[in-house]
């Protein structure tokens, strides 16, 4: 570093009589205003600017991909969706299932467990009970 | 068209904070009017800025233009965090900049250590250093222009925005992307080279007297 740094204040420099002298110089220069004619380029350029936006419907390319994407998105649409069997599209599949469940215990506490299969057999069966003995049945004698 | 007709009403003296943010508003509705007034109050500031930063002409022409016309296209990222004047000299500088890297001419930066003492003593006696004296002539205007043409981009941004268009220091720092001590140093450093210049000028200019 040089030595003039140790004591050197940019502040203090750049608001020195000299260091303002030299800013009001530059101020002084003379203002610069753009010709009419600049202006109106300006302008017509600034005119341009939307219809180069609208010319993305323009451009044959992207034209064919944004139809083809809509003609895919409409053939989609209007093609039947499967419905799947068993299942309510109408989202009350829950409210199916109590209904189904309260309706068998209903079922069962009016008519009862009743007898099951074999039960019923022994006692609408007209043979004798004995004709079912095995030799298993000695030992409980 | 207002906006053919609408110039150099407000070249210089800009416009209200309020007024401002009301064309801000309208130009982000893409109001063409409302863009014109702005283009009114900052064209002459915009354009001998970038006459400065860029010495051929035609350049500088085209190059105004498209700072004005990114400012139309761009007022919808514009967030108001910088004041619209701050923005559109952004605009302006980096164009100029990104102007001078296709010429592959990478601005050098100066240094303080670069210059050596007697760059930095300003205390010269001489009567014609005073301002008030010191009217800009032809001839001297010249020399000013082409001591500003002769330095460095880095150098030239920093003068023509704190000496011609009365940027605050942290401004200039918002605007250039650049520490405020940054900003300080290149002033300096610009001011000496114009300095220079001057002594150059005055010394060959003293025998004539």
């Amino acid at each position: 570093m040089n030595r003039h740094h140790h004591e050197f204040d940019i502040d203090k420099e750049l608001e020195s009589a000299k260091q303002l002298a030299l800013s009001e110089l530059v101020r002084q220069l003379p203002e610069d205003e753009p010709s009419l004619e600049w202006r109106s380029q300006l302008n017509e350029r600034l005119v341009a600017i939307p219809r180069k936006r609208k010319s993305f419907w323009a451009h044959p390319v992207r034209l064919a991909w944004v139809g083809g994407v809509a003609t895919i998105v409409l053939v989609w649409l209007a093609m039947p969706q499967p419905v799947k069997p068993g299942i309510r599209q109408d989202g009350v599949l829950e409210s199916v299932l109590v209904s189904e469940h309260a309706q068998t215990v209903a079922v069962s506490e009016i008519a009862g467990a009743g007898l099951n299969y074999y039960e019923s057999q022994r006692h609408t069966s007209n043979r004798p009970v004995s004709e079912e003995w095995n030799e298993s049945d000695l030992d409980t004698l | 068209m207002e906006l053919l007709f609408g110039a150099s009403i407000l070249s210089r003296g800009g416009l209200d904070s309020a007024s401002e943010q009301a064309l801000i508003e309208r130009c982000r509705r893409n109001d063409f009017e409302a863009f014109g007034k702005i283009v009114d109050a900052y064209q002459g500031r915009v354009f001998g800025f970038v006459r400065r930063m860029v010495p051929d002409a035609d350049e500088a022409t085209d190059i105004a233009q498209e700072v004005f016309i990114r400012a139309f296209q761009g007022f919808q990222r514009f967030d108001a965090r910088s004041s619209l004047r701050t923005w559109l000299f952004r605009i302006a500088h980096n164009l100029c900049i990104d102007r001078a890297r296709k010429l592959k001419r990478a601005p050098a930066e100066a240094t303080l250590d670069a210059i050596g003492d007697e760059d930095l003593v300003f205390d010269v006696p001489d009567s014609r250093w005073d301002p008030e004296t010191m009217m800009l002539g032809e001839e001297l205007r010249s020399v000013i222009e082409g001591s500003i043409a002769t330095m460095s981009e880095k150098l030239r941004s920093v003068l023509l925005l704190h000496d011609r268009e009365d940027f605050a220091y942290d401004e200039i720092a918002q605007t250039l992307n650049v520490p405020v001590g940054t900003v300080k140093s290149r002033l300096f450093l610009a001011r000496a080279h114009l300095q220079a210049s001057l002594n150059e000028y005055l010394g060959t200019e003293a025998p004539r007297k």
